[in-house]
């Protein structure tokens, strides 16, 4: 890196990003967003890596998901072109990923014993 | 051009003499505990991942690494890195001069690499993402930009009602000045130095809706790392957290209001005003109060994912008076005399 301190500057922008967190997807804008064949997405499915937010269980057809399973399925593209990990490996590296974010979670604010009838 | 010489040796941990496999090795390792999706210090890893991803990339290599040998033999870590004269016959000196007219072009930055690895490797550095073949012939790369992740912090008040908010993350983007080329007129741009990126604190104004949930990902498309040829850009998410409130204590949706009363309002019972997120709300206390005892204010507490929210509990502290005036103290002491109470001190 030999970005010197002198180049740096600080811009401001004043557009108002508004994103829509609740916005759903169907599996085609999702596998499209996330840079996959739907085929892809359908099999993570079926492995339990993702999950739809609505109509799980039910046909492709009426599969709806968030931003925050995109972001899963992006980690999991990662995962697999950047560390050459298997679906299965990848399976497990997000579940102990949830798991550490739990833990973490209870780090910062431990629940109150005290409190507890 | 000079640029910092990087020990790709050190950066893997392994002395020169180390095997492929132990390279290998080395590198998975290294890789697993610092990619940024893994990685327990989130901060340095985008960085330190590219690095080690670079050093694999020469090191693993054996052609690559016999080229690297033959340069890295003669510098340390930290120096500033000039090319030997045997790379100035093969490719000319003005590839590193200032304002010389260059016959060695470095075409592209934003691989995620070094500016030591594209002045080493930057004509064949192809490897990452997905590279063809250009329609002049040269190689043209394309790679979409990597997603970029910070946390929000927003008050409880905040994820219910909703605001506007100034988020500042700072960040290496491409050079606007040269186009990211380190280049102008084949003189070293003056703004990045030659290096193509710069450092830059950005701001955004991001609207937080109503109702966001803790972990909740809010997504600004296209605003990640900037891709590479006709890569599209990464998104920027940004992870809501809640700030710790100095009213309660959060636990999952739930929310958790230390109430103090007094020993006889827990005794007779009576009406309090509790402090919500979103206005107040008036509590019966039964008479016979316990200490400890929680009073459950259905849906007052924070967002949930999936809509509603938690609950708010009012957990019920019994505080007796530090001090007590003399006729205070005599009530006391009438009251110990004919309590019929079985608790005995």
């Amino acid at each position: 890196m030999n970005g010197s301190s002198s180049s740096r500057l600080t811009i401001v922008r004043l557009h108002i990003h508004s994103p829509s967190p609740g916005a759903l997807y169907d599996l085609e804008t999702l596998a499209r967003l996330a840079g996959v064949h739907p085929a892809l997405v359908s099999k993570y499915i079926r492995l339990g890596l993702v999950d739809p937010v609505v109509g799980e269980g039910r046909g492709e057809q009426e599969w709806r998901f968030d931003d925050s399973t995109l972001h899963t399925l992006r980690r999991i593209q990662r995962l697999r072109s950047d560390l050459g990990i298997n679906i299965n490996g990848v399976a497990a590296v997000l579940e102990l990923l949830r798991q550490i974010d739990g833990l973490q979670r209870e780090l910062t604010h431990p629940p109150d014993g005290r409190n507890v009838e | 051009m000079a640029v910092e010489f990087k020990d790709y040796y050190e950066i893997l941990g392994v002395p020169r003499t180390a095997s492929q496999d132990d390279i290998h090795r080395a590198f998975r390792k290294l890789a697993l505990k610092h990619h940024p999706d893994v990685a327990k210090d989130k901060t340095n890893a985008e960085e330190r991942f590219k690095e080690i991803n670079e050093a694999n990339e020469v090191l693993s290599d054996p052609e690559k690494r016999k080229k690297y040998d033959a340069l890295g033999a003669n510098w340390k870590q930290g120096e500033e890195f000039r090319p030997p004269p045997d790379w100035q016959e093969r490719y000319g000196e003005q590839a590193w001069s200032e304002g010389a007219p260059t016959e060695f072009e470095f075409h592209f930055g934003g691989t995620g690499f070094s500016d030591f690895f594209e002045n080493l490797f930057g004509m064949h550095g192809g490897g990452v993402g997905s590279s063809h073949r250009g329609a002049d012939g040269g190689e043209a790369f394309t790679q979409h930009g990597r997603d970029v992740e910070a946390d929000l912090m927003v008050t409880l008040e905040e994820a219910l009602r909703g605001s506007t908010r100034a988020v500042s993350l700072q960040r290496l983007v491409p050079c606007e000045k040269c186009g990211g080329t380190g280049r102008i007129n084949q003189k070293i741009c003056p703004e990045c130095n030659g290096g193509r990126r710069v450092a830059r604190t950005e701001t955004y104004q991001v609207k937080i809706p109503a109702g966001v949930y803790r972990g909740q990902l809010l997504r600004l498309s296209g605003q990640g790392e900037r891709g590479a040829g006709d890569g599209q850009s990464g998104d920027l998410f940004l992870r809501i957290r809640f700030a710790k409130h100095p009213d309660y204590r959060a636990e999952n949706d739930d929310l958790y209001y230390d109430l103090d009363v007094a020993p006889w309002d827990a005794v007779l019972g009576t009406t309090v005003s509790i402090p919500l997120l979103d206005g107040q709300a008036n509590l019966k206390i039964p008479a016979g109060a316990r200490n400890g005892q929680r009073f459950r204010l259905r849906g007052k507490g924070v967002p949930r994912r999936g809509g509603g929210r938690g609950d708010l509990f009012a957990v019920l502290h019994i505080q007796v008076p530090e001090r007590v005036g003399e006729h205070e103290r005599a009530l006391w002491e009438q009251l110990r005399r004919e309590s019929a109470s079985s608790v005995k001190g």
